[in-house]
């Protein structure tokens, strides 16, 4: 794809996303905002103008929604997770050193905005077998044996998806993040290490042992279940 | 159910586990999100932490304490080396009083 396909696209999408008024609005604050390259927007919110960050949430929160929907439950968290973000980068901006891409300082604070979620939820964890209910041990061992595909039912995917959510929560919050973005989100190990900071060593070790972890306590699901049956 | 089977069993359940949660439909921002965004923005910078003012002095604070602390410890030291020179000096008028009263009483007893 050309640089100019590449530019007519991005036009296209901020023509569809905004309204006539408040597109109006901005061309008065900063001209054709498209002309802008994301650094030149950083420089314009750093000396005080406002339009330019607005320009560059329009730009960038689907990006955002993408990654932090991994860590959410629902849209509404979600939603609160991406204005979360948006908030931490407007105020440390000034931390942004125009060596990378914006959208990959973006995304950084994305991934430790999700980290500290995870945190506060792992604090509020109850007792985890208390959260799968009955139903789901009754149709497991169906779905496993015969290979079925539950996915095709929203119930059944919702009971998976909750299982899935138990599972995960056994772990330390570090450990989940880099479970859903590896597993949900398909990152490499130098993705991972580009936005944690952390060694690909370290990651990889933390990847073996909660996938290790996450099994265990899968086994203990089924092994619980074929007990009730 | 032997390991291998078991293990075989495990994966499936881990795939159809990160299958359902991928299947998700994409999100999509709310209305308004880039104002919204900027409501909280506006809200928080005129909470009285984000204050340039009081964030300059949070900041001064945190550097004028510890030499603040030392100074209040070098001069409590100070005065209290100094009220002990003080102890002394009244000892030791004490000390001539007491001597300049006896060597009174001997003279007059003689």
């Amino acid at each position: 794809m050309t640089a100019v396909q590449v530019l007519s696209m991005k036009h296209f999408s901020a023509v569809l996303t905004r309204g006539p008024a408040m597109g109006e609005r901005r061309r008065e604050a900063l001209g054709d905002s498209n002309i802008f390259k994301d650094e030149e927007l950083v420089q314009k919110t750093l000396k005080g103008n406002d339009s330019a960050f607005e320009e560059l949430i329009r730009r960038h929160k689907r990006y955002v929604m993408a990654i932090v929907s991994h860590y959410s439950r629902d849209a509404q968290e979600t939603d609160d997770m991406a204005q979360e973000v948006f908030i931490k980068a407007y105020f440390s901006l000034k931390t942004f050193k125009f060596k990378a891409p914006f959208q990959h300082w973006l995304s950084r604070i994305a991934s430790f905005t999700a980290m500290d979620h995870l945190r506060k939820r792992t604090r509020q964890k109850e007792d985890l077998f208390s959260d799968l209910r009955p139903e789901c041990y009754d149709w497991l061992e169906s779905v496993l044996s015969a290979g079925l595909n539950p996915l095709s039912d929203s119930r059944q995917k919702k009971e998976l998806e909750d299982l899935l959510e138990t599972a995960l929560s056994v772990l330390s919050a570090e450990d989940q993040f880099l479970m859903r973005a590896a597993g949900l989100e398909g990152c490499s190990i130098q993705e991972l290490s580009q936005r944690t900071g952390w060694s690909g060593a370290l990651i990889k070790v933390r990847l073996f042992r909660a996938r290790k972890k996450m099994r265990k306590y899968l086994e203990r699901v089924l092994n619980a279940e074929k007990k009730k049956i | 159910m032997t390991p291998d089977e078991k293990s075989k069993k495990l994966d499936k359940l881990e795939k159809l586990l990160w299958e359902s949660k991928k299947t998700d439909p994409e999100a999509v921002p709310g209305d308004d999100f880039e104002k919204r965004v900027l409501n909280r923005i506006q809200k928080q910078k005129s909470e009285p932490e984000n204050e340039p003012l009081l964030r300059v002095m949070n900041r001064l604070a945190w550097k004028v304490l510890p030499v603040a602390a030392s100074l209040f410890f070098f001069f409590s030291v100070l005065s209290f080396s100094e009220g002990q020179k003080n102890e002394d000096w009244l000892n030791l008028i004490m000390n001539q009083d007491e001597s300049w009263n006896s060597s009174w009483l001997e003279e007059n007893i003689k």
